[in-house]
Order: structure tokens, then C-alpha cells, then sequence
């Protein structure tokens, strides 16, 4: 099982809110979180913001992925899909998420 | 001469074997002091014979780890000299980099930058080898770099650098696995994730974990991965435990005897628990393995032994005295190992290792630590022990116990390093070693175990190491660097 996070690099949640993301997930109970951070390539302020989850992380795999567009999204076993804007509604519809996968926007 | 399709490498201070001498890389982790830095280089890190491919003889053992993953997936992989790279560029798709300590920030590099405000080497040669034009060349064919290793947490703090060489995937975790994982994802031109954590849910079991196949630096081999005791400043112990077979033993060590390695060194995060699911040293495994590897090796060392399992094993049917009897023989007079004390006051370790003591109880922790360390001098057994300082919740009376805790150690041979917790936190500034504040009391610490050290340094190196020859001009430059140090520290503590 698990959860996909996904962002857009501009406007990148803070990392209070990142947390909250993940401290859900792992209550939960996934045994593997991937955020997905759509934008360009290039830049890599994110990894500040996450950084205190990646840190402290311990017992769960964590991805992080820096893509141009969707296609490459595994949605494979997952069950959770948290998305952090409105503008995100219409990429989860062009994901083709499969009805078992929560959405949870945050 | 067709290349390699998965080039892995590190930088020069880990693709060496350090003459032969383990204990002499510690040097690769402090910035040269009292001697230009290239005789400091060429002690501590002399560059390593390679064969026509740029194959070193020997390459560290994680390293060796991957190579072996990846070529028994099929892919045409092999350990490549940083400085032979070039050779496989043309066929090159993905380098693999692993490193102990990439940016100097682990104990006991962070420890040198605060006490000499200064770089240590490996840090530098490192940045030297991720700008090299080799590298440079490298990534504009658009071979893919993945990063990992046990320092793989330090590129969350090196943001810059990670932007700047094209790193493409930095893994935290355990790699046999992953890293076929990520050569398929090579292969097929998927992207790959910029940070990829292992959790000890998916790290390999024995069964999938590839023995080597070319010799490892210093002939080290793994006995066992993970360890039981729980401290809270250690990450292994949140790996799951796995005792290698014997079987899988001895195919390493036919490997390194192969290739004219014969002294090496057992890995383990506690060398007497092998073949035990708790923390009580148990005989007929502890003597089958050393049984088998001295029947390759003429020495061996212990990477580390926790000190309640050396008193415990000696209580428990002397088998130290017993080992020993296996170990020394013609070849072998001494045999050295790293131990942890971390601190003299069992308040504190009660906080932060309440396990460590075990099968004793921590309020017992400094008179294990001196019964252990003393049935080791009987033995032969050499210690280099660590001590942390600044750790959280430490008081003065903490240290004040630990300070206590040298003065009962001083008659046993040992060497003894202090080192500094350092808050991750600490990190956020570039320029962090400027702003930890050492006080009296760790300095009052730290010169007790530098004389300590030194005195027993001394005779180590009369008694027992480098006694060949061809040591000689090194040995004579170590105790160069002994007599500065002791200079420098004299001169320091009388002002």
C-alpha cells in the first residue's frame, strides 16, 4: 500500500503542511509514500521543505520525483492520492485514478 | 576494448586500501595537520593499483556490494577507479557513487572541521573527483549519476552540489536491490526519482543478498548486517538482523585470497553476536567462524564489539581468552577492534543506549566498560574507543562521570577519540563548525583522552604495528605527527 503525493513546484506546500501529509499517511498505515513534484526541471527548493520528513523517515519508503508530466506517475498499489490545489483536480482526471484510491485534498 | 554500461566508483580517500593499514583512513577524515597534505594523502590514502580497465585491485566492500547485485542482474557492471572513468564513457549509461562520508559531516570529519576550522581531505578530494573532467564529461553524454551509501542523508544538506554535478538519484538504504532496480529504469530511459529511501521492510533478506566478486579493501567482509541493541544516535539498528552462513563466508574469503589478500577484517556492528538472536555471545559459532577464517587469513581484525558482549562472553566460558587462542598464532599478535563507550555516566546512557549495557544493567555501564576493556588488554585485544560529546540532555556531571570513567581506563592499552554530537539542525548554516561552542569541561575531556591516546599510540607502534620494513617511512611520519600533536596540545593547555 501506498500514497501519492502530489505537488505542484510552484507553490509548494510549507513544510508544516507537508508534514501533516505524511504524519496522515503513516496513520494510515502505507508502507511507502511518493511525492510527485510537477513543474520544469530544474530548481530544487522543495527538497528544503521536505527535508525534515526525509530526515526523520525510518520505517516507511519515501520516493520524491521531479517530472514534466504525468505519465510516469505509478499509480500501482496505491490507495491514498493527496493533492495539495484545486488546479491539481483536473491532473488527477487525466490520471485515470481508479475508483479504490482515496483522494484527499489538503 | 569495449567499457562498462555501469561504472561504480567513489573518490580517491575511499578507493584505497591505506598500506594495508584500516586504521590509517581515519586520517582520510581530518584535514592535513603538521605535514603537507600530499605526504598526508599519500599516508592516508595512496592510490590504488588498477589493471588495464581502471579495475581496482581492491574497492570497498559496499561498492563491491552493488557491482555484484548488478552484474549477477545481467548488466555489464564493474568498480572502476575514480581516476579511469574515462575509459567507459562511450558505453557508460549509468555511474553509481558511494561514499561514507561525502561532504565531511559524519564523526569523526564534523569533529575535525570544528576543532581546525578546517576541510578534511575527504570532503576535498571528493568535491575534486565530482568536478573532474571526467565527471563534467560524463554527465554532458548524459550518463545518469546515482548517489548512496551511508552517508547518502548528507546530500539532503547539499542542495547546491546536488544541483550542480547532475546528481540524478540520491538512495538512503540498503542498494543491492535498488540499484538493479534503477539500472532497469537506466536502461529503459524511465526517469528516476530524485531521492529514493530504502525502509528496512524491503532491505534484502540473506538470500538475496550477492556475495562479492573481486577483492574488498583490506579484505573486510560482512558476518552480519543490522544490530539488536537499539541506541538512539545509531541508524544500523534499524536494520533488520541477518547473520551471513558460513558458507557465504568463505565464498568472500576465497575471493580476497584469490587476489593475494590474506589479513582482513570481520564486519559487524558486534562481531561476538554472530549467530545469536540476542545479546548473549554464544561459543560454537564464534568459533566455527574464526575457525574458517583464519584458515584463509594470517590476520584478522574485528570491525566492532560492543563491550557487554566482550565481559559477557568472557564470563561465559572465557571465550575471549578462547578466541584468542584461535587468533594469535605465528602471523598474529594483536588484534584491533572499534568499540563504542559514549559516555561514563550510566545516567546518561540510561537516556540513549539503555540497551548497550545489556545483558547487564546500564546503572553497572562504567565498570563494563572497564572489566571489558581490561580482559581486552589481557587478550591482546587493542580497542579504539569513542566517546560523544554534547549529546542531548548531557549535563556536567555527565562528562564529570565520563572524565572519571578515563582515569580507571588509563592502564589499559587503548585508543580513545572523543567526538561531537552535532544537531542536524547545525547543519542550515554553511558555515556550522564555526558555531559549536566547545566548553571547558568537553576540553578539559578531550586533552585527557589526546594523552591517553598518545601514550598508548606509542606503544602500540613499538609493540605491535607496522613491524615490516617497508612501513618504515610511514611509521616515521606518523610519529612526526604524533610528537606535533602532542607539541600543539602541550602548548595549548599551558597558555
Amino acid at each position: 500500500m501506498k500514497a501519492i503525493v502530489l505537488l505542484y513546484k510552484k507553490g509548494l506546500p510549507s513544510t508544516e503542511k507537508l508534514l501533516k501529509i505524511y504524519q496522515d499517511a503513516c496513520s494510515k498505515k502505507v508502507g511507502k509514500i511518493s511525492f510527485y513534484l510537477i513543474g520544469e526541471k530544474g530548481g530544487m527548493g522543495y527538497i528544503e521543505r521536505l527535508r525534515p520528513i526525509l530526515l526523520n523517515n525510518i520505517k516507511i519508503g519515501v520516493e520524491v520525483w521531479e517530472l514534466e508530466d504525468l505519465d510516469y506517475i505509478d499509480l500501482s498499489e496505491a490507495t491514498l492520492l493527496y493533492i495539495s490545489s484545486k488546479e491539481l483536480r483536473g491532473l488527477v482526471r487525466r490520471l485515470k485514478c481508479p475508483s479504490s484510491i482515496k483522494i484527499v485534498e489538503v | 576494448m569495449s567499457g562498462y554500461e555501469f561504472i561504480i566508483t567513489t573518490d580517491r580517500t575511499m578507493m584505497t586500501n591505506h598500506h594495508g593499514k584500516e586504521f590509517l583512513g581515519f586520517m582520510t577524515t581530518a584535514p592535513a595537520i603538521g605535514l603537507p597534505e600530499m605526504l598526508w594523502m599519500w599516508i592516508a590514502a595512496p592510490k590504488m593499483k588498477v589493471d588495464k580497465m581502471g579495475r581496482p585491485w581492491q574497492a570497498p566492500y559496499g561498492l563491491r556490494k552493488v557491482e555484484a547485485a548488478l552484474i549477477d542482474a545481467g548488466f555489464k557492471a564493474a568498480v572502476i577507479d575514480p581516476r579511469c572513468i574515462s575509459k567507459h564513457l562511450k558505453t557508460a549509461k549509468g555511474i553509481f557513487i558511494g561514499h561514507h562520508d561525502y561532504f565531511a559531516l559524519g564523526p569523526p570529519s564534523s569533529e575535525w572541521w570544528i576543532l581546525t576550522k578546517r576541510e578534511p581531505v575527504n570532503a576535498k578530494s571528493f568535491k575534486r573527483f565530482m568536478e573532474s573532467r571526467a565527471m563534467r564529461e560524463a554527465k554532458k553524454r548524459g550518463v545518469k549519476v546515482v548517489v548512496g551509501g551511508p552517508a547518502a542523508w548528507q546530500w539532503l544538506w547539499a542542495k547546491e552540489y546536488w544541483e550542480r554535478w547532475g546528481v540524478d538519484t540520491v538512495v538512503e538504504g540498503e542498494g543491492e536491490k535498488v540499484a538493479v532496480k534503477l539500472a532497469e529504469a537506466i536502461c529503459n530511459g524511465d526517469p528516476l526519482p530524485k531521492y529514493l529511501y530504502v525502509p528496512p521492510s524491503e532491505a534484502p533478506k540473506l538470500s538475496e543478498i550477492p556475495t562479492i566478486k573481486l577483492p574488498s579493501v583490506n579484505g573486510l567482509i560482512e558476518i552480519t548486517r543490522g544490530c539488536p541493541r537499539g541506541c538512539k544516535f545509531c541508524s544500523v539498528t534499524l536494520k533488520p538482523l541477518r547473520h551471513y552462513t558460513l558458507d557465504m563466508i568463505e565464498r568472500e574469503l576465497k575471493v580476497n585470497v584469490k587476489y593475494g589478500i590474506v589479513h582482513g577484517i570481520l564486519h559487524s556492528e558486534d562481531v561476538l553476536l554472530y549467530g545469536v538472536n540476542n545479546v548473549v555471545p554464544k561459543e560454537e559459532p564464534l568459533f566455527k567462524l574464526h575457525t574458517l577464517v583464519k584458515k584463509y587469513y594470517k590476520t584478522l581484525a574485528w570491525s566492532h564489539v560492543s563491550l557487554a558482549a566482550v565481559k559477557a562472553a568472557e564470563e561465559n566460558g572465557r571465550i575471549i581468552s578462547r578466541l584468542s587462542e584461535i587468533i594469535m598464532d605465528e602471523h598474529q599478535d594483536y588484534l584491533g577492534v572499534e568499540v563504542g563507550i559514549e559516555t561514563g555516566s550510566p545516567k546518561l546512557a540510561s537516556k540513549i543506549m539503555p540497551a548497550k549495557s545489556a545483558p547487564y544493567p546500564i546503572e553497572k555501564w562504567p565498570e563494563i566498560v572497564k572489566e571489558a576493556i581490561s580482559i581486552m588488554h589481557e587478550n591482546n585485544i587493542v580497542p579504539a574507543a569513542t566517546l560523544i560529546l554534547g549529546l542531548p540532555g548531557e549535563t556536567e556531571d555527565d562528562v564529570i562521570a565520563t572524565l572519571e570513567l578515563l582515569d580507571r581506563l588509563k592502564p589499559y592499552r587503548s585508543l580513545i577519540a572523543t567526538m561531537f554530537f552535532v544537531p542536524m539542525g547545525a547543519f542550515k548554516n554553511k558555515e556550522w563548525f564555526k558555531e559549536i561552542e566547545v566548553s571547558d569541561l568537553h576540553k578539559e575531556l578531550m586533552v585527557k583522552a589526546f594523552w591517553h591516546s598518545a601514550y598508548w599510540a606509542r606503544d602500540i607502534l613499538n609493540k605491535f604495528y607496522m613491524k615490516e620494513k617497508y612501513y618504515l617511512p610511514i611509521k616515521f611520519l606518523i610519529n612526526i605527527f604524533i610528537r606535533y600533536s602532542m607539541r600543539k596540545v602541550r602548548s595549548a593547555t599551558t597558555r
